[in-house]
């Protein structure tokens, strides 16, 4: 499966990842057009100031991922494509925040009027496949990768998985 | 291989799932006394309510156990089990041979122990058809008495009051509601937002009777203070007990619940145990306890999956307070321990309350009332149990810590 | 490639850049891709190093700064700089012909007389500058000065403003926008932009029209009209444009840029005897001196120079590998042209103390050593061209005639010394009314087609168009400034330009020559006795890229005409700020901004608006 994969070193804050992921969720699909849009649209992708440095953060589509497991409502499931979202699947989300309650990367929000939980759920590609948020960043901190192909050394510098 | 399942819910179907996965070749069969696929049991409220129908709040897709290759066998009750012989017996008096067999039985409510407690219009909420029966009962009702105030018992009474009761009176022993999740500030939050729908909160006193009425079913609620409140519908939350009886009887070993090993097998050869129906060990206190949690079934059901299949996998003790739901626009979420802790940092402003415990330099328990996001952050630190100070931890008092911070800080797990 | 440019000659020197490995701006911008929302919505903020700060648009993250500053605060104060340095480079370009007149005028150089006598005498009595008889230097040291003072002057206003009708100044005095001095608006605004200073929006736009005015009524109006004076006031010529105007077997210089200081006298340099033998014996048949950008419309307006292309041409120019030395002063000239400059023989000759460009050749200019320093660059052009290389020069063919040179006072000359037959027409409906279509090229949209694309529509409509800039010559290079033209014109404007000889489309100038609209708008409004903003007028800027744009957008506006901007400014970030200038503005200064980027859209736009400003007229 690809990820999207942050070189950490390389990110400068620019929170374009953040907007471009915002338009790529809106009605219009563009930025001039989304700014006036009645209903904000909603990023899934946080870049964080940390001790470390700028990292932007969204969903790792983990392999067991706790946010499915804490679904009591049997909406947040794995597609084929092996995307985790709580939209299109076996049931409908129903606002409880089991998932915002167990996600150890804190991308899942809560969208309390709409009782809806909003997470990254890939549906911002390009004809090339590429996410919006990759897409949009200048450094190429994020890069849209086939994990496997990935060299263990140059693996290392990426943000993989919170246990690791 | 044959590995049946008794449990049709969270655990019996995250086991089988993880068996499917791991065993392409195993022949799996569940068998649950429930009628018909998987539900969401928590979303039964929303069936009392009326908002949804049970097919509304199905877990499963239509076509998940052809899908899956598992056998479902609807609508029968275990009775008994012969371990030597690898058999259980059903109540139409079927056997069904296992190689390896899971108890995911879930749990039941706590019966109330007053009388009249057996009235009709006396119930409790567990399962979907009680959800539904009660759900009927209360379209002839003015008023309805929930008795207890812990998270089904208030679901029950604002779905109650979402069908349409003029009167829904939540009697609570404790001093506030929630008492095992929120402390007195969020949960007055909590109250607050429920009261906005007109449920009224009698505190300190337990109901010591169900009154019949001229027609033979419930009309009032007595309370211990000798108060009575009109009442044509009863819903009592007193809690759930494990369904140990199938373990208990063929001779395994139960205390607060099954007793499991760390792969969460039971004393009885070839029969694993996971959900609501086990004791587990908090993380944080060490103390034995149920486990009584969806995603601790789920969790559980999948390491059982694992070992099931054969492939030996351990389940570490577990939080075992974790607890997330909106009433109105409030939303909150609960975890850990909330009242112990050697300190705290506390937020509030207006409807949005925030509280953090630490124990040892170490977050034990988090709530946050009005504002949810990042949540799991904070679970995940509690979970990782690792010391916290410095700028992380001022982060974490200030309700500003992202999974960033957590992924980048290189201080080493306490345990 | 098609979507980069409608001009022939641009495709085909693109695919040219192509073979030769050459990175243009087109290649750039896609390099930026994708641009910063942030910054596309006015929305960031480096003012201070408690920043930089940037305001979530969706409402999503933080919305203030550190100081405390609002995206209403944020994007008005970015809109304020971006006029307040439109204005200075506009007026700063004055300034610098105003001390040229003073220097020529004090006998310090010879290579500039005054050129227009009787314009000098009718802006002396402008100033009440007495001219019965004294000498031409006099008069004009008199004038320069009194110019030169206008920049920190303390009397109060500035003097052109009362060309503008008396409605006009009362909306002004009212608002508390009248300018008061050339460079005080500018410092005003910066100081008024700094961190902790000016946070209304309100106050902050009413600050930026003053500065944008100090601008249109103030250094774009020095600059026109004391470069008439030097170099003489512009009369309808005739000459060609586009890349084809490139010759193969002559010393090809371009002069790019804006002051024509340098451009004029360059002209002049070529002509050198002495310099043309020197070409000719290096095998050149003679020198071929071309504009580009503004610089190119102030050598066409006053000689009839051939333009080689507007704005987005300027790299594509050296690709053609023809040309012997491009000559630069100030403004719109890309950093990237000596790069490009650098696979070619080309030599980029900065020229100017305050444009220098790493990797081109520097040879200071001023007034006092012009000719001198002009026949140095010519030439070195000369000398280049035995570098050439033949298998590197490919001239596109592309080249349109032009006529051009309408200044205020060449119109009046073709309507036979009145505006009456013009308004008279205009009161016909003959001529529905009048839009300036000015400003750049912008490489996010394709070259010149929303210029002709909006202006065809507005000629087809009866509206007559007068262009200056870049659009000017889009609009050049389209052939739509022949009186051949007239025939894509309505029926009215037809007649009417078949009858005076001239074209649907007058060429006006530079981009500081916006100020002869601005002069021709006043006059047309006093002779009706009604305000500018009750005119059946408008202004546009299809593909406008430059802060300088900003500014005169906002003059123009600030003057009472409703002006279509055709690429959108980065005001977005505050609903309230682009409420204002598309709204709100109506009601403070009589006229608003409106943003089309569809120029078919943008046409329409205008023609109901002149339709409804001929109603309220009762035209
Ligand atoms: C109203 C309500 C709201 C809840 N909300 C939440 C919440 O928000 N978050 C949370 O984490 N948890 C919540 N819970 C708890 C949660 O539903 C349980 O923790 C979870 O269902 C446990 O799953 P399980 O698979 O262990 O058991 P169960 O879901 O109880 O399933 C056990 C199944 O086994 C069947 N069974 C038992 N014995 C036999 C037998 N002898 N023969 C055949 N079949 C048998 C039962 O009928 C049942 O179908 C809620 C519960 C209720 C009732
Ligand atoms: S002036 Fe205000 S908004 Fe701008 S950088 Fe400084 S703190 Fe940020």
């Amino acid at each position: 499966m690809q990820e999207v994969l942050v070189d950490k070193e390389r990110c400068l804050g620019c929170r374009s990842c953040e907007l471009a992921c915002a338009v790529a969720h809106s009605a219009s699909k563009t930025l001039l057009g989304a700014v006036g849009e009645a209903k904000k649209p909603l990023k899934r992708i946080f870049v964080h100031q940390t001790e470390a440095g700028k990292i932007p953060l969204n969903c790792r589509h983990c392999a067991e991922a706790p946010c499915i497991d804490a679904c009591i409502a049997g909406a947040m499931h794995r597609t084929a494509e092996g995307v985790v979202t709580n939209t299109g699947g076996p049931a409908e989300c129903t606002g409880c925040w089991m998932c915002v309650m167990v996600c150890p990367y804190g991308v899942i929000r809560s969208e309390i009027a709409q009782r809806l939980a909003v997470k990254c759920d890939r549906e911002c590609l390009d004809e090339a496949g590429e996410p919006a948020c990759v897409r949009a960043c200048q450094t190429r901190a994020l890069k849209y990768v086939e994990v496997d192909d990935f060299s263990r050394e140059k693996r290392e510098r990426f943000l993989i998985s919170l246990k690791s | 291989m044959h590995i049946v399942i008794i449990g049709n819910s969270a655990a019996g179907l995250a086991a089988a799932r993880t068996v499917r996965k791991v065993a392409a070749g195993a022949q799996i069969t569940v068998i649950s006394d429930e009628p018909g696929p998987a539900y969401a049991r928590c979303l039964i409220p929303e069936v009392l309510a009326g908002s949804r129908d049970l097919p509304g709040i199905g877990y499963v897709g239509a076509d998940f156990y052809r899908q899956y290759g598992i056998e479902l066998l609807a609508g029968q009750t275990v009775t008994s089990l012969d371990v030597e012989k690898r058999e259980l017996t059903t109540a139409n008096g079927r056997s069904i041979g296992y190689d390896r067999l899971l108890l995911a039985t879930g749990a039941s409510p706590v019966a109330p122990d007053w009388p009249g407690a057996d009235l009709p219009g006396v119930f409790t909420l567990r399962k979907a058809d009680q959800a539904a029966a009660a759900g009927r009962w209360a379209r002839d009702c003015a008023s309805a008495v929930v008795a207890g105030g812990g998270l089904v018992s208030l679901k029950a009474a604002y779905a109650l009051k979402e069908r349409g009761l003029p009167e829904v009176t939540v009697v609570v022993k404790s001093p506030h509601v929630l008492i095992k999740q929120l402390d007195a500030q969020s949960a007055a939050l909590v109250e607050k937002e429920l009261a906005k729908t007109g449920i009224k909160f009698v505190y300190g006193v337990e109901p010591v009777a169900a009154v019949k009425g001229p027609q033979g079913a419930v009309q009032a609620v007595e309370l211990a203070d000798g108060r009575r409140l009109p009442a044509g519908l009863v819903m009592v939350g007193k809690g759930v007990r494990p369904n140990v009886e199938l373990a208990r009887r063929a001779g395994g070993r139960v205390d607060k619940g099954i007793v499991v090993d760390d792969n969460l097998a039971t004393s009885l050869p070839g029969v694993y145990a996971a959900g609501d129906c086990i004791e587990v060990t908090d993380m944080l206190t060490g103390d034995k306890t149920t486990s009584g949690l969806w995603t601790l079934a789920v969790e559980q059901g999948r390491c059982a999956g694992y070992n099931l299949a054969g492939l030996p996998g351990s389940y570490p003790p577990p939080l075992t307070r974790l607890n997330a739901a909106q009433f109105g626009a409030l939303p909150f979420i609960s975890a850990g321990d909330v009242r112990g802790g050697d300190e705290t940092a506390v937020y509030q402003d207006g409807g949005v309350y925030r509280k953090v415990c630490f124990r040892d330099g170490r977050l034990v328990g988090f709530i946050m009332v009005g504002k949810v996001d990042r949540a799991g952050v904070y679970t995940a630190l509690i979970k990782q149990a690792r010391h916290i100070a410095g700028r992380l931890k001022d982060k974490v008092a200030g309700g500003t810590v992202t999974g960033a911070d957590i992924v980048y800080s290189r201080t080493v797990p306490v345990r | 490639m098609v979507e980069k440019s409608i001009d022939q000659a641009t495709l085909k020197m693109l695919k040219k850049a192509q073979r030769d490995g050459i990175e243009t701006v087109w290649d750039r911008l896609a390099a930026q891709e994708p641009q910063c929302g942030f910054g596309q919505l006015g929305i960031c903020c480096r003012n201070c190093n408690m920043g930089p700060c940037r305001i979530d648009p969706f409402g999503d993250g933080p919305s203030q700064g550190v100081c405390g500053a609002g995206a209403d605060t944020i994007v008005a104060r970015n809109l304020v700089r971006a006029i307040a340095a439109g204005a200075a480079a506009h007026s700063d370009h004055g300034r610098g012909i105003a001390s040229t007149l003073l220097a020529s005028a004090g006998g310090d150089t010879a290579d500039y007389p005054v050129r227009d006598e009787a314009k000098l005498q009718a802006l002396a009595a402008e100033y009440g500058i007495a001219v019965e008889g004294r000498a031409t230097a006099e008069i004009a040291r008199d004038l320069a000065n009194a110019v030169l003072e206008e920049f920190g002057t303390r009397k109060g206003a500035l003097q052109f403003i009362n060309r503008a009708p008396e409605q006009r100044r009362a909306v002004w005095d009212k608002l508390g926008i009248t300018p008061r001095g050339i460079d005080r608006e500018v410092v005003e605004s910066m100081h008024r932009t700094h961190m902790g200073v000016d946070n209304d929006p309100v106050s902050l736009i009413l600050q930026g029209m003053r500065t944008a005015l100090s601008d249109g009524w103030g250094g774009s109006i020095v600059a026109t009209e004391l470069s008439d004076v030097l170099f003489g006031t512009p009369r309808p010529v005739k000459g060609s444009s586009n890349l084809g105007v490139l010759k193969e077997d002559q010393v090809n210089i371009i002069l790019h840029g804006h002051e024509p200081t340098l451009s004029d006298i360059i002209v002049h340099a070529a002509r050198d005897p002495e310099l043309l033998q020197e070409a000719r014996a290096r095998g050149a048949a003679g020198i071929n001196v071309c504009g580009m950008c503004c610089t190119g419309n102030e050598i066409l307006m006053r000689h009839g120079v051939p333009v080689a292309g507007n704005f987005l041409q300027q790299e594509l120019a050296i690709v053609t590998g023809a040309v012997e030395a491009m000559i630069v002063d100030i403004q719109c000239v890309m950093p990237a042209l000596p790069q490009v400059a650098g696979c070619y023989h080309t030599k980029i000759i900065s020229t100017s103390p305050k444009a220098k460009f790493p990797g081109a050749e520097h040879i200071a200019f001023d007034e006092h050593n012009a000719m001198e320093t002009a026949k140095k660059i010519v030439r070195i052009a000369v000398e280049n061209y035995s570098n050439r290389r033949a298998e590197k020069v490919n001239i596109p063919a592309d080249q349109m005639e032009y006529m051009a040179g309408f200044s205020v006072e060449a119109i009046l000359e073709a309507l036979g010394g009145s505006l009456n037959p013009l308004i008279d027409a205009v009161k016909s409906g003959a001529v529905k009314g009048i839009v300036g279509v000015v400003g750049c090229n912008n490489p996010k949209y394709i070259q010149d087609n929303s210029h002709l694309v909006f202006v065809r529509e507005l000629i087809k409509n009866d509206i007559l168009v007068v262009g200056t800039g870049c659009a000017a010559i889009a609009c050049a290079k389209a052939g739509l400034l022949l009186p051949a033209a007239a025939e894509q014109a309505g029926d009215g404007l037809r007649g009417v330009c078949t009858g005076l000889g001239i074209p649907p489309v007058l060429h006006m100038g530079s981009c500081v020559d916006i100020s002869r609209i601005m002069t021709v708008a006043a006059a047309m409004a006093n002779a009706l006795g009604v305000d500018i903003a009750d005119l059946p007028l408008a202004g546009a800027a299809p593909e406008w890229m430059s802060e300088k744009a900003v500014s005169i957008g906002t003059y123009v506006v600030s003057s009472g005409i409703f002006t279509i901007l055709g690429t959108v400014p980065p005001v977005l970030g505050s609903q309230n700020v682009a409420e204002l200038l598309t709204g709100g503005a109506e009601k403070v200064v009589g006229a608003v901004f409106a943003v089309e980027e569809n120029p078919a859209a943008a046409a329409k736009l205008a023609i109901d608006h002149i339709a409804a400003k001929r109603k309220a007229l009762g035209l």
